[in-house]
């Protein structure tokens, strides 16, 4: 993101896979700090502690400095739920089951890369820009 | 660089094109000089359309995985020359592959399939990541039970077999699809069948690097295929996290129980097949038709580059106790690297552009 500065948009779709314990409660506690302004603070702290259960997330608002109560309602309560539905069913309609998914101007990309390959597509997205500019 | 062909009547009708008798005539080109070039490929038996029909829609059926999420086409994907760019493989959710996917194309030319050789035939090849727990995790036969009460499949089956579903037919249709996912247009191809035009000079250099006495790439990279379908350890590294993840342990011992082998901290090749301590760590020489379009190389994808891989072998390869005693040190210039690189570019050609069929019963 930094190397391409200011060219370059990165928007995550939520993909919880249905057979895991925690995916969709994870994925709507990142909706819930979203609430909150604080949705990458929250999805970073996700990723480096893995640990994804009810009391985990509740610790990592926490650690934010979340409104607690606010961010443990809304979890509970299932608010965002079907903001992440909204996803999923994004991710069905394009027929990608896979994660982690890339899709780069149109082009896709299935599960993790060296950031040469990205650097390829990037670039060559940013060249078909400039070209029909 | 991919065929234009977007459908699969095209594709068959372009099979019929080629399906002239085997070129059993074409004979091996003399350069000047000693080097002994390998015929052209020969021309692929022609396949049954409502066979490879059916192959198609299986090879991109989700439902041939346990959880509805897994086709064969998410490895073997049809836009990256039926590989998938990743240094391990994509694995069933949850789960951490082991090794590196090779690519389908021309597969339908080898005798020995896996980067270990345990299997013998493409239709065997084809059932064992449907069974794999790590892979598709399917049951075959509840997969034969699945398709059964499809009636879009029980059609399709019908109208390829004369009869209904079954597990032979599953996998021998999944293998008449991957036969006609062929390259054999590109330049060095062009060049064996006459054409002294479709080298570039630098890599006509490399040709003669490979096949000659400065790389002697030909000693295993031999034959139509440039494989001699054999088994070597080049030394090539274990990835660090196939060593520390767990998951990836897990994968890697639980495959090799499966095969009644002890846990070890490396991956084994060819021993795994045949209990020859010779064969530890030896893996099969892969084919290279479009090879430029298929990093990352080796079983583990450890080699990110045709450059990396070029310098791997100008040191002789790596560190093994039982490495191949072929390769040594080769002293190549960086202008004889470079016309290696440019010979191995020259064996990508156009190859299918073959898209998913809507899912039979869908």
């Amino acid at each position: 993101m930094e190397e391409y500065q200011g060219k370059l948009r990165l928007v995550i779709k939520h993909y919880p896979y249905r057979y895991r314990d925690y995916s969709y409660l994870s994925a709507q506690a990142a909706e819930a700090a979203r609430a909150q302004g604080k949705f990458w603070e929250y999805f970073d702290l996700m990723m480096a502690e893995k640990k994804l259960a009810r009391e985990d997330l509740i610790g990592y608002a926490e650690q934010l400095q979340l409104d607690v109560a606010r961010f443990t309602s809304e979890l509970d309560n299932e608010t965002h739920l079907a903001r992440v539905e909204e996803d999923v069913q994004l991710a069905r309609s394009l027929d990608l089951f896979q994660t982690p998914s890339f899709v780069i101007n149109g082009r896709l990309l299935v599960g993790g890369r060296p950031i040469e390959k990205f650097r390829e597509l990037i670039d060559a997205a940013l060249a078909e820009v400039a070209g029909a500019n | 660089m991919r065929g234009a062909t977007g459908c699969l009547a095209l594709l068959v009708f372009l099979l019929c094109l080629l399906s002239s008798p085997p070129d059993l005539l074409a004979k091996p080109l003399k350069l000047q000089g000693p080097l002994q070039l390998p015929s052209p490929l020969a021309v692929m038996p022609l396949q049954d359309p409502a066979k490879v029909e059916l192959g198609r829609a299986l090879f991109f059926d989700r439902r041939l995985s346990g959880d509805g999420t897994v086709s064969c086409a998410v490895c073997h994907i049809p836009d990256e020359a039926f590989a998938d760019g990743q240094k391990i493989s994509s694995a069933y959710p949850t789960n951490k592959h082991w090794r590196h996917t090779p690519s389908l194309l021309n597969a339908g030319y080898l005798d020995v399939f896996f980067w270990d050789g345990r299997s013998r035939s493409l239709e065997a090849q084809a059932q064992g990541p449907i069974h794999s727990s790590f892979e598709m995790n399917l049951n075959p036969r509840y997969l034969v039970a699945k398709l059964r009460e499809i009636s879009a499949y029980q059609q399709l089956f019908e109208k390829a077999w004369g009869g209904g579903v079954t597990l032979e037919r599953i996998v021998a249709s999944l293998a008449a699809f991957e036969r006609i996912l062929l390259v054999s247009d590109s330049p060095f191809d062009r060049y064996l069948r006459g054409d002294q035009t479709a080298l570039s000079s630098e890599a006509k250099q490399g040709l003669e690097i490979f096949f000659g006495s400065r790389g002697n790439c030909v000693q295993c990279h031999s034959g139509r295929l440039l494989s001699d379908q054999k088994f070597y350890n080049l030394g090539v590294a274990e990835l660090p996290e196939l060593i520390s993840d767990p998951q990836h342990r897990a994968t890697r011992n639980f495959f090799l129980a499966e095969l009644g082998l002890e846990p070890m901290d490396r991956d084994p090749g060819y021993y795994a097949v045949t209990r020859r301590d010779e064969d530890m760590g030896a893996f099969r020489t892969p084919p290279l038709r479009q090879v430029a379009e298929t990093a990352p190389y080796m079983h583990n994808g450890s080699l990110a580059s045709l450059t990396e891989v070029i310098e791997f072998f100008d040191r002789g390869g790596g560190d093994d106790p039982n490495k191949s005693p072929l390769l040594k040190p080769l002293g190549l210039s960086s202008t004889e690297k470079q016309a290696l690189e440019a010979f191995l570019q020259s064996l990508s050609g156009s190859y299918p552009l073959v898209r998913a069929p809507r899912p039979p019963g869908f």
